[in-house]
């Protein structure tokens, strides 16, 4: 991956996916070294499989460079921050529960897309953030009978 | 069978049929969500309902979504689902001139009529081809699922060296948890939870739903123009005239989508492309296509339509899903405890035919939303990004959670959902993975069995190759390698396209 003016990131689609591949199938090959017959047979086959799929790649890569763009800069700037969010919210929902959560979450997200960074804008994500969580949060507990994480939030903690 | 319609016409299906194919319309009308991912998203939240109930609701939202995916496209020239490409060749010239409203009740009609026979061939076709299904033996299911995984990956990829190697992907994940033979762990790095293997539905939602919704967010500065759509009497009475007088088109496309989709992996958006080419080449005034005519809309939509329903025949008969969407409802009946096959047939009839008799009957609703609902369809193109896209990433952990309350599966669907945006970006689909992982069980269960028959003194070229359905399969894995060549030869016309269009339903 490389940056060339800043601006726009690029990949050599072919080589870095070739190159993934052939790390996941190097990895498989390893673990899969055990001796028994009908267990790892096919986990062996289809890493080989894989990694010579992803060897091509390489070649290919190599020889005929495939190059994408993967991001610019006001794409990374968003969609990072956004991916980073998700795993955060997907490991505090849990723990601090579902409604704060996805209050907070919904919030930040929509305010940064909104792209107005001002206090009424805020003010204005964070209604819209409360109002679909507990829209949301009743549907899923009482028509989808789905138990949502009450985290402390909910105990009083 | 008549249970199944019986069962379909209880108030409660009916309502809920209406209620999901108007949903799979409006989610297939904003541009860049698909099929897949309307369906996807909701299979975790019919682990509630009855199965039934369950099924009708994706067979609804599936449905609804291949008619939603036309609306953008004849109105602001972007397809809303891979599959309504070809719809905007015609859809969308017809619009600008002032005939937006006659593009979309034909592309109304039309769908109504695809997912009608497409229906009634799921009907007709997928008992008898269940009941066949009991000649497998483990060679025969090794190489069905290897045919199937070689037609996604010629057909559902613009490379086939890249959907080939998304296939193995699929298939070497599939091996994380238990070995079918001797109960040993491979792949789980000393984690108890990954034991039970991948949980199906939390990888789907990840591959179908996330990078979509990050697409959405990395693109969120841009914004469609909605048109100018005003509406006027008896164009629905005039749209409808013209195809009845010329039924050929309907009944052609339907033919073509209910052909290609039954066929493992093909799926809508080629069965599109197909019927439209096919329409081109069939019609007395060529060349009226491509400048604005009801027929070339009707053409696409009628196909695509036909192909929803027909994929569901291989699902169905034989557990190999036909397209990305037959993908994620294979995990909705895994999920309800309904394995595909004969015996799906012979001990869930009234669930299985109820389920088909709602993508029968969504064509019908579909006919009503288009002639109804249009003025109103029209503004979800411009449905804001900043309000859909972390409502979408929500319904994703929500829903991965809700199927065992276990955050060891949301860790699975974000884990799935960043590797298939990072995928996505090298230009692989998820389609080819998906189908890898779906069929890994299939292809490993029937190597394995059909090796322990090596060893009963039987040579390999015996069991693996001089059975006949065997040989018919393995001759069609062949044909689908060679596919993306073959077609560039006999349709040099649609095989950009279809390269293109070479994405999730």
């Amino acid at each position: 991956m490389s940056g060339d003016t800043g601006r726009t990131w690029t990949v050599n689609s072919d080589l870095a996916g070739g190159g993934l591949l052939v790390v996941i199938a190097a990895v498989a090959l390893v673990y899969a070294r055990d001796a028994t017959f009908n267990v790892w047979i096919f986990p062996r086959i289809t890493a080989i499989v894989l990694a010579i799929l992803g060897t091509g790649l390489l070649i290919k890569g190599w020889l005929s460079p495939d190059r994408r763009k993967v991001f610019d800069d006001q794409g990374a700037n968003t969609v990072l921050p956004f991916a980073v969010g998700l795993i955060v919210y997907g490991v505090l929902f849990s723990r601090v529960g579902f409604v704060p959560t996805t209050i907070v979450t919904y919030a930040a997200a929509t305010w940064v897309l909104r792209r107005r960074f001002t206090l009424r804008s805020a003010a204005i994500s964070l209604v819209i953030g409360t109002v679909i969580t507990l829209v949301l949060y009743q549907v899923f507990t009482r028509v989808f009978y789905v138990p949502l994480p009450e985290g402390t939030w909910w105990q009083g903690g | 069978m008549l249970e199944g319609l019986s069962g379909m016409l209880a108030p409660q299906m009916v309502l809920t049929l209406a209620l999901s194919t108007l949903g799979g319309a409006i989610v297939g009308g904003v541009p860049g969500l698909t099929a897949t991912m309307a369906v996807a998203l909701l299979v975790p939240f019919t682990f509630a309902l009855e199965p039934a109930v369950g099924l009708v609701a994706i067979g609804g939202t599936f449905v609804g979504a291949m008619y939603g995916g036309a609306i953008p496209a004849c109105l602001i020239n972007t397809p809303g689902t891979p599959s309504a490409l070809a719809t905007t060749f015609d859809g969308f010239p017809l619009t600008r001139q002032g005939k937006g409203q006659h593009a979309l009740v034909a592309a109304g009609i039309s769908s109504a009529a695809g997912a009608f026979i497409g229906g009634l061939a799921l009907l007709l076709l997928s008992p008898p081809l269940a009941e066949f299904s009991l000649r497998f033996g483990p060679p025969e299911f090794f190489w069905i699922g290897m045919f199937g995984l070689t037609m996604i990956a010629s057909l559902a990829s613009g490379s086939l060296w890249k959907g080939l190697a998304g296939g193995a992907l699929g298939m070497l994940l599939s091996t994380i948890g238990i070995a079918p033979a001797l109960a040993h762990a491979r792949f789980t790095f000393g984690m108890p939870g990954l034991l039970g293997g991948l949980s199906m539905v939390p990888s789907l939602v990840g591959l179908f739903a996330i990078p979509q919704a990050l697409r959405l967010v990395e693109a969120h500065r841009e914004r469609p123009r909605i048109v100018e759509y005003r509406e006027s009497r008896g164009v629905a009475a005039e749209v409808a005239r013209a195809l009845v007088l010329h039924p050929m088109t309907l009944i052609r496309s339907s033919a073509i989508g209910t052909i290609v989709g039954i066929l493992p992996a093909a799926g809508s958006p080629i069965a599109s492309l197909l019927s439209y080419n096919e329409a081109v080449r069939w019609s007395r005034h060529p060349d009226t296509f491509g400048k604005g005519t009801v027929e070339g809309v009707a053409a696409a939509e009628a196909a695509s339509n036909a192909a929803a329903p027909a994929s569901m025949i291989p699902l169905l008969a034989l557990g190999v899903p036909g397209s990305p969407p037959a993908a994620v409802a294979l995990g909705a009946l895994l999920l309800h405890g309904l394995r595909p096959g004969q015996a799906l047939y012979a001990e869930h009839a009234g669930i299985v035919y109820t389920f088909i008799w709602s993508m029968v009957l969504a064509g019908f609703v579909i006919m009503a939303i288009s002639m109804l609902a249009s003025r109103y369809l029209v503004r979800i193109a411009a449905f804001p990004v900043h309000v859909l896209a972390p409502l979408i990433l929500l319904f994703g952990v929500v829903g991965s959670f809700a199927i065992r309350s276990n955050v060891l599966d949301v860790g699975v669907m974000l884990s799935f959902g960043l590797l298939g945006y990072l995928l996505d970006k090298m230009a692989f689909s998820a389609g080819p993975i998906v189908l890898g992982l779906i069929l890994g069980p299939i292809v490993e269960s029937g190597l394995v069995s059909s090796l322990a028959m090596v060893g009963t003194g039987r040579s390999w070229l015996d069991v693996f190759v001089f059975r006949p359905i065997s040989a018919a399969l393995i001759l069609l894995t062949l044909l689908s390698v060679t596919w993306p060549i073959i077609s560039r030869r006999l349709l040099p016309s649609a095989a950009p396209a279809i390269a293109a269009a070479g994405e999730d339903a």
